[in-house]
């Protein structure tokens, strides 16, 4: 095997999947640009089911990406998600990895 | 995933940071609102006879205005989910000068008028310009993040604490009033329109549930 395709495989396996799969990328990306945003929003924005969306977000919680806080708003529960500096760190080298590997991609 | 990602996912980023600005620095109508106020009640305490209840609704306009202003937020401007704004460097300074200058006119004018007429001999109406002129440093730090709020917010004092004390401003001020009303109706409407560019970009038109959990 030759080493820059070697190198174009080390960089894919390299890419962190945690972030990589789309639904999280994308509550990920949301949550970057405040300082927290309600899960209803997320669900809205993310078009994501109640399930599906609370699934990731525990898998990125558990990762240390997001910062989850519960609450209510009188009666109703209210869950406010943020991203933590580690997450914040991810994504911006996530970003830097898929920049690089689509660059070095290209003819 | 393709090359086209990264651009797009940017411009998420960027709308859900837009939206953002609605939880804090953005206003929206509550500017206009705020503007109608501000100028409907120095024309009437410039012009029309007061007696203590229309007074008393003079004093209430700030709370109003602070009211509307709330209520906008949570019922249309984050109806479709809460997203609080990321206080970038640049409003965190642009706030402290501000807040700063609020504290020192404030402490400046309670200071001078307890000092002048003696705190045991204030009357009532004084009492609450005093409060009102104490008020408004908090006030500030708690609901005002742009520049229009805090112009807006302290006309709205300054003419309720005024008007408490059983004085008012002349009409020579309505000039400069409508003129910071304009200003203020004008950043209003642009960031109204604004909001709904960027609820179409994020595809949260009709139909799209406002259910928060």
């Amino acid at each position: 095997m030759k080493a820059d395709t070697q190198e174009a495989i080390d960089g894919v396996l390299a890419v962190d999947r945690l972030v990589h799969e789309p639904a999280r990328l994308v509550i990920l990306t949301v949550l970057a640009g405040a300082e927290s945003a309600e899960f209803g929003f997320l669900e809205n924005v993310c078009r994501l089911s109640k399930g599906n969306l609370s699934s990731h977000l525990s898998k990125l919680e558990t990762g240390g990406l997001v910062l989850i806080d519960k609450s209510f708003r009188g009666k109703k529960p209210l869950t406010r998600i943020a991203i933590s500096d580690k997450g914040r760190n991810a994504l911006a080298r996530y970003r830097t990895q898929l920049a690089a590997l689509v660059a070095a991609s290209e003819p | 995933m393709n090359a086209s990602a990264t651009p797009r996912l940017d411009d998420l980023q960027t709308l859900t940071q837009r939206y953002a600005t609605y939880s804090r620095s953005a206003g929206g109508l509550s500017n206009v609102f705020g503007a109608v106020l501000v100028a409907a009640a120095f024309s009437i305490a410039a012009f029309l006879p007061l007696d203590a209840s229309s007074r008393a609704a003079l004093a209430l306009t700030p709370f109003v205005w602070l009211l509307s202003k709330a209520l906008l937020r949570r019922f249309y401007y984050q109806r479709f989910g809460g997203v609080v704004q990321k206080v970038a460097p640049e409003l965190r300074r642009q706030r402290r000068w501000m807040l700063g200058y609020l504290i020192a006119v404030s402490t400046l004018i309670v200071c001078t008028v307890v000092w002048k007429a003696g705190f045991v001999a204030l009357r009532p109406g004084m009492l609450g310009y005093l409060l009102l002129v104490a008020a408004l440093p908090f006030v500030a730090w708690r609901w005002f993040w742009s520049v229009s709020d805090f112009y807006l917010g302290i006309l709205l004092f300054c003419q309720a604490a005024v008007v408490f004390a059983g004085g008012r401003y002349s009409g020579a001020w309505l000039f400069f009033v409508f003129g910071c009303a304009a200003f203020a109706i004008f950043a209003g409407v642009r960031e109204h329109r604004d909001f709904l560019r960027i609820r179409d970009a994020l595809g949260l038109g009709a139909g799209v549930g406002a259910e928060t959990s």
